[in-house]
């Protein structure tokens, strides 16, 4: 082999241990500044940054905003009352999950955001969610404002056209959120009670996540 | 004279107070463990559910139903496209023979459209399935708990039965 491969083969080796290295020591700090997460047993996000703030309506007219729910675990599904199927599914199951959580049901909201405001008025959701919980919250707003708060989520949603009248395509997930307003997990519509029960009481108890942000 | 068999088998499902399938002996299909679901003041749409068994050698097609609780029936399949769900109108169905199709939440529903009264938990439904060969099928639903995945009166003694 020529001088020169060789020098060129040892370069190359050498910038390799050092990328490497370098990988490492990046890693090293990363774990260093974000602490572990709590035992989850959905997937966690590894989101830090607070969720954006939301401004809606709520059954009773008032306006109410993320920020109100600073303090309380805050689990979000959006959806709409002409969904006789799946959103009732799931805000059953969700009521199931706070009865299951006993005391710790105290430092939880749930949220029930509606895709169709035009159909959805705040007394109509205000009747809605509480038939599956008393605590439960309906909240509705403009269009702009529904539009906004979906894209923050990346919530999917379409409205088809059907006979005279129209359906709303929607993405299922449930939006965890922790007690700073930060969302830490989404679960799909197929996560069980249970699940959801172990991993809110984590979110409910969870001293690890200082208020400092 | 065969048309009066449902009505009378009926009156003896609902006279015996359990909500049980129905089908004429001269039918080859029939209706099981038809149930729906309670709803909230004010809400204009239901849904119910059942299965339907096609006992026949022949696929038959289920054209419409009916039921006196809301101004129309819709069919509706439910589908999960990568955590979004679609909800889409069926306008008719066919049940191959020997098919057993099985409407639950998450997957195929009737939509009650325009409830005249809010679903009762508890209460009674009644429901006409209207198919191409077997004609008209009509059942009684009990209604179940907003948001229940099961039929109210599934338990252990509960049997589907022909």
């Amino acid at each position: 082999m020529r001088i020169t491969d060789r020098r060129r083969l040892w370069a190359l080796a050498l910038g390799v241990v050092a990328f490497c290295g370098g990988l490492w020591v990046a890693h090293s700090w990363y774990s260093a500044q974000t602490p572990a997460q709590p035992a989850f047993m959905l997937p966690p996000l590894e989101l830090r940054a607070p969720t954006p703030d939301f401004s809606l309506t709520d059954g009773n007219g008032h306006v109410q905003t993320l920020s109100n729910f600073r303090g309380r675990v805050v689990v979000m599904f959006f959806g709409f009352t002409r969904c006789p199927d799946v959103c009732p599914t799931e805000l059953f199951k969700l009521s199931q999950v706070m009865q299951s959580l006993g005391e710790d049901a105290e430092h939880v909201q749930v949220l029930f955001i509606t895709l169709d405001p035009e159909r959805d008025t705040p007394e109509l959701l205000s009747n809605y969610t509480a038939a599956f919980n008393p605590s439960f919250l309906g909240l509705t707003g403009t269009r702009q404002q529904i539009d906004a708060l979906a894209k923050d989520y990346f919530v999917v949603h379409a409205r088809v056209p059907v006979g005279d009248s129209y359906v709303i395509d929607h993405s299922t997930f449930t939006y965890i959120l922790d007690r700073q307003g930060r969302l830490r997990l989404l679960a799909r519509m197929d996560t069980p009670g249970p699940t959801l029960v172990h991993d809110l009481r984590l979110l409910v108890h969870d001293a690890t996540r200082d208020s400092n942000s | 004279m065969l048309r009066a068999l449902p009505s009378l088998f009926l009156c003896l499902v609902v006279g015996s107070g359990f909500a049980a399938p129905s089908a004429t002996p001269a039918a080859n299909v029939s209706i099981e463990l038809p149930w729906a679901r309670a709803t909230p003041p004010g809400v204009q749409v239901g849904a119910a559910y059942a299965v339907i068994a096609n006992q026949g050698p022949a696929t038959d097609r289920l054209l419409k139903v009916t039921t006196p609780a809301s101004a129309r029936v819709e069919i509706h399949s439910t589908t999960q496209v990568a955590g979004r769900m679609q909800m889409r109108p069926v306008t008719e169905l066919d049940v191959p023979a020997g098919a057993r199709i099985t409407f639950g939440p998450g997957g195929m529903h009737l939509m009650l459209v325009d409830l005249k009264a809010p679903l009762r938990a508890g209460t009674q439904l009644e429901l006409t399935f209207v198919f191409e060969k077997a004609g008209a099928i009509a059942v009684q639903a009990t209604v179940a708990p907003i948001g229940s995945s099961l039929p109210a009166e599934e338990d252990a003694s509960h049997h589907a039965h022909h």
